[in-house]
């Protein structure tokens, strides 16, 4: 039991790995226009909920299609990237096409692992999706509180989970990341590997370096505590109910951080800028320009102050004052 | 996303349906492009296809139908029309709308069920200038859609700063002081100053938070820009003076040299267009091969022989009559609007084959008639602005086949360069005159509506030297 489960968890730590390489280093295309909105988590939401319960009244083979139309898209979307578009959906078909026959032949073993193959590229395609087209940490903490919502009822209070998982193991394209199947099952959700992966990404992006290592810190705790509960016979362990509101709460400490107000440097050095008692009168009533802490040039208008700071040989751009004439 | 992918569809739905447009979801549209540019910098793939033209095929079916319901409007509630036409006519039975009458009577060319809200003006350099009436729906509507091309074809982003400096009385004005705020983007109120104080302007640091320090992008007519360019060589600006990316001009002929002459002394890629305030919102764009391409999505385009005004032949002289579709318009609803602008239907042999050929395209604006045998404005500038001793704004005449040309003094040398250069011309001969006084017609151009200032004591005199 315990290979299997240190195996599984091998497997989530690759998934992460494996999008956080996939970020630095490709782009996934995305639509013309639009970017990920509150309107999207809605969506997502409601299809997340809507899905299994909806799966469990029709007939498998309807949900073993849909399925598989999804990991052959997002196994396309994913390699197209690195591959190229023609060769990513020859390898999604070969993926899906295997999934299938090594269904057929009974070859159980050779089904459990390009179940594992294709979520763990569809995730990769999906996070890096999402992340690539701005999802903002309040919506990805938003979607966490919503399915921790969701997997405290379907997982920990009632059967819901379980029965779509039982009705699924064994088949092609079910949608879990798994080591071993019924009737000892070794296995983690899709929706909670779309989230232990999304938040350390996007907590990179958003908040910098510390708050996208502590993120996937806060994922390996809280797998390592769910593998102890789950070897102490805890048995079915609703991960995002524990994972969501640790996601909440870090989005709540990062985002409770001063952010600096920008500021103009330039600016305020030129309003700093007092004129030597000479100079002042000197060029009184003319516009001068400033950079650097000095005047690099002046005029009889803004842009001839401008042009005199350039032929003096002003790299920047300066602030240009006008110097009242003194009294 | 989804929200986005929703109000692309309705906007595509609309314009192959030509009916009217949902404003809030097209305002919705550009606001999600903005928001797409700011987060990523640039659109995603396939924002070339958002707004070029359809397939040919499908292109015709689109046009068959936006002009079913524009002549169908048209002919039931604009006077003009109703009295000219008789429902379910088609458009090639109906005459061209000269110029005239729209200038002669706006009133009769609004529809009767408009709710005019804004009323713009053409320059009237030709004449009285004529009166257009607009609606909300189409200011705002031709806005949004201005904002949209500015961010995905024209590269504006929320860091640059868009001056004009065109006429503000037109309806491309009206337009630009909204789309460019819509796109993110500063808008610079610069209007059509002394050039002595644009040039100024255009070199005087901003410093405002997100933007350039300096505008990036200027909108103005070929005149005013060659007074620009001779205010700028005059007074030894350099190109470093300046943060400019982009010049863009319209409502006159721009010739190579003039552009080539700008883009030396402001340091921006000049970009020439085509755009009128009674076709609105049918603008042109010519590419780097030349050709003036006109998308047949906003309006038909025909090009008639100037004197039959039936269907130019390919390789021939023709005239730009345009309908504006009634998707866009509600208001001055115009059929077969006579521009008076000439161009050249490209030769059978050779169409465009440049990065905007699937955009139906002519030859450049050529202008208008100057004297006879078919002399056109742009023979003229061409031969003219090649010189680089006459004074910019380019000033000339022909009267009796003669070209009378400004050149601020007499310079034979430069007389005789001009003779050589003007072989196989239709004029008898060249004759320089000291000022635009001098000139036996007068020579307007868009670049006298100069707007007077308190900053200079005296105008500077504009073609002369």
């Amino acid at each position: 039991m315990i290979p299997h489960v240190l195996g599984l968890h091998a497997l989530i730590a690759l998934t992460v790995a494996l999008s956080a390489w996939f970020l630095s280093r490709y782009t996934i295309p995305r639509p013309p226009v639009g970017r990920f909105v509150r309107a999207d988590i809605a969506v997502m939401v409601v299809a997340l909920v809507a899905m299994p319960f909806a799966y469990l009244h029709v007939p498998v083979a309807i949900v073993v299609s849909v399925f598989g139309v999804v990991v052959f898209t997002f196994t396309q979307l994913t390699l197209a990237p690195v591959l190229g578009g023609r060769v990513a959906g020859f390898a999604a078909l070969v993926l899906c096409g295997g999934d299938v026959a090594a269904y057929f032949a009974g070859w159980s073993g050779v089904v459990l692992v390009l179940n594992d193959v294709a979520v763990v590229l569809l995730v990769v395609g999906a996070v890096n999706l999402w992340v690539q087209t701005a999802i903002s940490p309040a919506q990805v903490a938003a979607l966490a509180a919503a399915l921790t919502l969701y997997d405290t009822l379907a997982t920990g209070l009632t059967s819901l989970t379980l029965e779509f998982v039982a009705r699924l193991d064994g088949l092609p394209f079910a949608p879990v990341l798994a080591t071993r199947g019924a009737p000892e099952p070794s296995l983690v959700g899709l929706g909670d590997c779309l989230m232990l992966t999304l938040w350390p990404l996007v907590a990179y992006r958003s908040y910098g370096r510390v708050a996208g290592w502590t993120a996937a810190g806060v994922d390996a705790a809280l797998l390592a505590v769910v593998v102890a509960a789950f070897l102490g016979g805890g048995g079915a362990v609703p991960l995002l109910t524990t994972l969501g509101p640790l996601i909440v709460v870090q989005w709540l400490y990062w985002r409770s951080r001063p952010v600096p107000v920008p500021s103009r440097p330039e600016v305020e050095r030129a309003l700093e800028f007092v004129p030597e008692p000479a100079h002042a009168v000197a060029a009184q009533g003319r516009w001068v320009a400033l950079a650097d802490g000095g005047v690099v040039g002046e005029g009889p208008t803004p842009g001839a102050a401008r042009r005199a700071a350039r032929q003096s040989g002003a790299e920047t751009v300066p602030v240009v004052t006008f110097l009242q004439p003194v009294e | 996303m989804f929200g986005t992918a929703m109000r692309q569809l309705g906007y595509a739905w609309t314009m192959m349906s030509g009916r009217r447009f949902r404003i809030r979801d097209v305002r919705a549209l550009v606001d999600d492009t903005r928001a797409t540019m700011e987060a990523f910098g640039s659109p995603g793939e396939g924002s070339d296809d958002m707004l070029a033209a359809a397939d040919p095929e499908i292109q015709e079916d689109l046009t068959k139908r936006r002009l079913r319901r524009t002549m169908k409007h048209a002919l039931a509630e604009v006077p003009y029309y109703r009295r000219l036409g008789e429902p379910g006519m088609a458009l090639a039975d109906l005459p061209p709308t000269p110029k005239q009458a729209l200038r002669g009577m706006p009133a009769a060319f609004v529809s009767d069920r408009a709710r005019p809200a804004v009323l713009a003006h053409t320059t009237g350099t030709t004449g009285s200038p004529t009166l257009v009436w607009f609606s909300a729906y189409e200011v705002e509507l031709m806005s949004s859609m201005a904002a949209l091309a500015l961010m995905l074809t024209g590269g504006v982003r929320e860091e640059h700063l868009w001056a004009n400096a065109i006429s503000s009385r037109s309806i491309a004005q009206v337009v630009a002081e909204r789309a460019v705020p819509m796109t993110g983007a500063g808008f610079v109120h610069l209007g059509m100053i002394d050039p002595r104080t644009a040039l100024d302007r255009l070199a005087t640091p901003l410093h405002v938070p997100g933007k350039r320090p300096l505008i990036s992008h200027v909108n103005v007519t070929a005149s005013y820009l060659a007074a620009l360019v001779q205010e700028a060589e005059r007074s030894g600006w350099s190109p470093r003076d300046f943060g400019l990316i982009e010049v863009w001009s319209g409502g006159e002929v721009l010739t190579d040299a003039l552009r080539v002459r700008a883009e030396e002394v402001l340091g921006a890629k000049v970009f020439d267009g085509y755009s009128m305030t009674e076709i609105a919102p049918v603008t042109g764009q010519v590419c780097d091969d030349g050709h003036l391409h006109l998308p047949a999505d906003q309006g038909l385009v025909e090009v008639l022989d100037p004197v039959t005004l039936e269907p130019a032949a390919p390789d021939t002289t023709g005239v730009l009559v345009i309908t504006p579709y009634s998707s866009f318009r509600d208001t001055t609803l115009l059929l077969r609007y006579v521009t008076g602008d000439l161009v050249k239907t490209l030769p059978e042999s050779a169409p465009a084959t440049c990065a905007m050929a699937a955009i139906p395209a002519t030859s450049r604006v050529l202008g208008r008639l100057t004297g006879t045998d078919g002399l056109t404005t742009r023979d003229v500038l061409d031969l003219l602005q090649g010189e680089r001793a006459l004074p910019l704004p380019t000033r000339y005449a022909v009267e009796d086949d003669v070209l009378f040309v400004v050149s601020g003094k007499d310079d034979p040398t430069l007389l005789s360069r001009l003779e050589e250069r003007a072989t196989g011309l239709p004029i008898k001969g060249i004759a320089l005159v000291e000022t635009p006084d001098d000139l036996p017609t007068p020579c307007q151009v868009r670049a006298d509506l100069i707007e007077h200032s308190f900053e200079h004591a005296a105008p500077v005199p504009l073609g002369v030297r």
